[in-house]
């Protein structure tokens, strides 16, 4: 399915919000197979840049290759091969769980029934159970289950665990992400929690003044001058602040 | 297809519980005309209205809720993330509002058939669906008002300000057409039922290609409010830049070509009171009927100059308070000339008095018209005119001053009228008058009233401009008689060779302008008090006298020419042959 192509390559993108630079002439590139985190202050341009990403949102300059499209041009066959989950996914309050799965499905040609439910059944989704009534967690669920169950060759995950209980991280990182990188295919995500970080990436990219600063192998970054291996110390050093690990 | 078919059902979904308030609301509507209506057929002409007003409030309704609700929620974002376009996700929501009025129109349309059915027979089905006059205009109406409503759903985030945008720029586009009818009629078009429909359906598919821009355009950028804003803005500011620049082209070219315009018609005209100066009322005609009546203008040529001056646009020449002649233009009142609004007809922008003083024309402001008094109301009479006790019939009452001599004139509103039923004469205690259909002569000294006429034609009646005589249309010729003592001042002329009319101008002889049902045949000039007439050398629509100088005649091309007193050409003041 994979092929040898780097998945992610961003070249000089530069977006501005009114007089405010979000992403300035950023370079990044997502190693194949990795799992990534992207890491930055609030409102350092994370979401901004998946949005890049996915093509959901144009660059003023600078190009995004995602699996070889141009994300700005190509959107639309992009996002049909790439899962994404945003921060926030806001659906009609008519709606049951199992209806948004429908509806998604009509617009993704490889979307398999089986793994959605595979997946529901992994993140214990009740699909009778209607949008409304649907906790922040229960909400993320959902939108990792519509991001998976069309086998993406990329991972787009923002913020995407926040609102997950413990025990459901653990069971999605094992399950799917692991899963994803035997695969060789590669996730990029954005948290704040160190926790999830260490348990799930292999690779660290921080975000700062609108560029990517440090991309690293997460070993390299998190190795600690006593020998160890301590992320939370490490981000710090880059004054960046973490979220309580969970 | 399938994918934007499931995108449709989601709209259709989403919009269910307004489909069925509105759905119940056209019933309880409907139920509330037929309580109110005492038959099914008194019934079919308020259903018919209801039933029209309520779609378009829907259309507005719901178009103006299609985004701003989603926009607002992120729900939009969230399905726009899945790998649908920007034209998919704008045409689903188009197609939803064009289903949804479609079905709220037919289920009430379909109520309202079957209840006239029930009550009425099938036949009442008809008298119903005949109520929609023109399906096209209340199709294209829907159009705009929905693509006005999906525009404004993109500007701001709450359904009731786009439904009070949407108001506004609705009476935004009733003011453009306005000004549309009015830049026609300087460029000579005219724009009928069918043409308006289809300029309407038009502007509905500009203004929702501009809305796709918009939202396309600001579907994949930050600030996408204000993205879609500047689009929308820039849109609107190109299209009135157009129209702005087409209606200033338009009164450009009527400033600069007017006179010469081909479609433009000259009425008719009145002379100073030295023949310098000539005022006319242009107008432009159309191949078809069309109302309201087209603007018309006042302009003023200089006879020794041959240049016409534009006096008022739009404008009127200030007509008598009766029989329709126009105000003559004297040394003591000058000419007068109302100058209306642009953009309303009927509203009076300025009152002007032209005078002519010392051989230049000099134009001034007056708070309100002067008129003169009218020969055809002599001193010597007083008068009331209303409605009599029988059915559609009127009544004059005509007293002689300081007599207890009067008499009465019954009959249709015209025929018992001053000036086109009776015509007093100047002689006090004389009068022509119209008894059904004979002209006679009443001498209100005497009780029997003498018989000048049989046979009279309708419309049969035009005094001169001083009321000392009188035309007079039977059904086969036309009669000039006095109206001093009813004696015929010229042998009659056959209706079917000639129109007789006066001429204006000199308020004091009696001329006539005899104009051919030939048009190989000349118009002929006719002074009755000097008992001598000339031909013409082509058939004329009118002439004026200029007081020593001659006449001003207009040609069947509307050329306006200069001839003197025997008619001959003096100069060629307008020449429109070669338009």
């Amino acid at each position: 399915m994979s092929t040898n192509r780097i998945p992610v390559v961003a070249r000089g993108v530069c977006v501005s919000f009114g007089k405010r630079r979000v992403l300035d002439r950023l370079d990044f590139e997502l190693q194949r197979g990795s799992v990534t985190a992207l890491v930055g202050d609030n409102a350092a341009g994370k979401s901004t840049l998946l949005r890049v990403l996915v093509g959901a949102l144009v660059a003023d300059s600078g190009t995004a290759s995602v699996l070889g499209l141009d994300s700005a041009r190509d959107g639309l066959r992009l996002r049909a091969k790439l899962g994404y989950v945003p921060d926030r996914l806001e659906l009609p309050n008519w709606m049951r769980v199992e209806d948004w799965l429908r509806f998604a499905a009509r617009f993704y040609p490889t979307w398999s029934a089986a793994e959605q439910q595979r997946l529901c059944t992994l993140l214990e989704l009740e699909t009778r159970a209607p949008v409304k009534e649907l906790s922040k967690g229960n909400r993320a669920k959902l939108g990792l289950i519509a991001a998976l169950a069309h086998s993406p060759e990329l991972l787009l995950l923002d913020e995407a665990f926040s609102g997950l209980d413990a025990g459901t991280r653990q069971r999605f990182s094992a399950a799917v992400i692991d899963h994803l990188r035997e695969e060789n295919r590669s996730v990029l995500l954005v948290s704040h929690s160190t926790a999830d970080i260490e348990r799930v990436c292999d690779r660290v990219a921080i975000l700062q003044g609108g560029r990517i600063v440090k991309d690293e192998d997460i070993e390299t970054l998190a190795r600690s001058p006593r020998g160890g291996l301590d992320l939370d110390a490490a981000l710090r050093r880059e004054h960046l602040p973490q979220e309580v690990s969970v | 297809m399938k994918a934007w078919l499931a995108l449709l059902a989601h709209e259709l979904r989403n919009s269910r519980s307004s489909l069925l308030a509105a759905a119940f609301l056209q019933l309880l509507i409907l139920w509330l005309v037929h309580r109110w209506a005492n038959t099914s057929a008194e019934a079919t002409r308020p259903a018919a209205i209801a039933i029209e007003v309520l779609t378009s409030l829907w259309t507005l309704h719901l178009a103006a809720d299609s985004f701003a609700g989603d926009l607002a929620s992120g729900r939009l974002g969230s399905r726009a993330l899945l790998p649908i376009s920007a034209g998919h996700l704008w045409s689903a929501k188009l197609a939803c509002l064009a289903l949804s009025i479609a079905m709220l129109a037919g289920f009430a349309i379909a109520c309202e058939c079957g209840v006239q059915a029930w009550l009425g027979g099938t036949s009442a089905i008809g008298s119903f669906l005949i109520e929609f006059q023109s399906i096209s205009a209340w199709i294209m109406r829907l159009a705009l008002i929905a693509a006005v409503g999906m525009l404004s759903s993109l500007l701001v985030t709450n359904a009731l300000t786009a439904l009070l945008l949407s108001g506004l720029s609705l009476l935004l586009l009733w003011g453009l057409q306005r000004a549309l009818v009015d830049a026609g009629d300087l460029v000579g078009k005219r724009w009928d039922r069918a043409e308006w429909t289809g300029f309407g359906l038009v502007v509905a598919a500009a203004l929702l290609a501009l809305g796709l821009w918009a939202f396309a355009r600001g579907q994949r950028r930050l600030g996408a409010a204000s993205v879609r804003g500047r689009t929308v803005l820039i849109g609107v500011l190109l299209a009135m830049t157009a129209l702005g620049g087409s209606a200033a082209a338009a009164a450009w070219r009527y400033g600069a070509y007017g006179l010469h315009d081909r479609n433009l018609q000259s009425l008719a005209a009145i002379a100073s009171p030295d023949g310098r100066f000539f005022a006319f009322e242009t107008q432009f005609s159309f191949s078809h009927d069309s109302s309201p009546a087209p603007l018309s203008s006042v302009w003023v040529m200089d006879v020794e100059r041959a240049k016409a001056r534009l006096i008022a646009w739009p404008g009127r020449l200030l007509p008598n308070d009766f029989g329709g002649f126009l105000e003559p233009w004297s040394n003591e009142r000058g000419l007068q000339v109302t100058k209306y609004e642009l953009y309303d007809r009927f509203e009076v922008d300025e009152r002007l008095r032209l005078d002519v003083e010392d051989g230049e024309l000099r134009e001034r402001s007056v708070l309100e018209p002067e008129h003169a008094t009218s020969p055809h109301l002599p001193d010597w009479a007083q008068w009331t005119h209303g409605k009599s006790a029988e059915p559609d019939s009127f009544v004059l009452r005509v007293r002689w001053k300081g007599t207890e001599l009067e008499r009465v004139f019954r009959g249709d509103w015209r025929s018992s009228s001053l000036v086109r039923g009776v015509v007093l004469s100047p002689t006090p205690g004389r009068a022509l008058a119209r008894r059904d259909r004979r002209l006679v002569l009443v001498d209100f000294e005497r009780e029997q009233e003498q018989v000048l006429i049989e046979a009279l034609a309708e419309h049969s009646l035009l005094p001169s401009p001083d009321a000392r005589a009188v035309l007079v249309r039977t059904e086969t010729h036309t009669h000039v008689l006095s109206t001093v003592d009813g004696s015929p001042l010229h042998a009659p002329w056959s209706r079917e060779e000639w129109t007789a009319e006066w001429i204006h101008g000199d308020e004091v002889s009696h001329e006539l302008l005899l104009r051919p049902h030939r048009t190989t045949m000349p118009s002929r000039v006719v002074d009755l008090e000097q008992a001598r007439e000339f031909e013409l050398w082509v058939s004329c629509g009118y002439v004026t006298r200029l007081a020593d100088r001659g006449y001003v005649l207009c040609d069947e091309h509307d050329s306006l020419i200069w001839i003197d007193r025997d008619g001959e050409p003096v100069k060629t003041l307008l020449d429109r042959s070669r338009r």
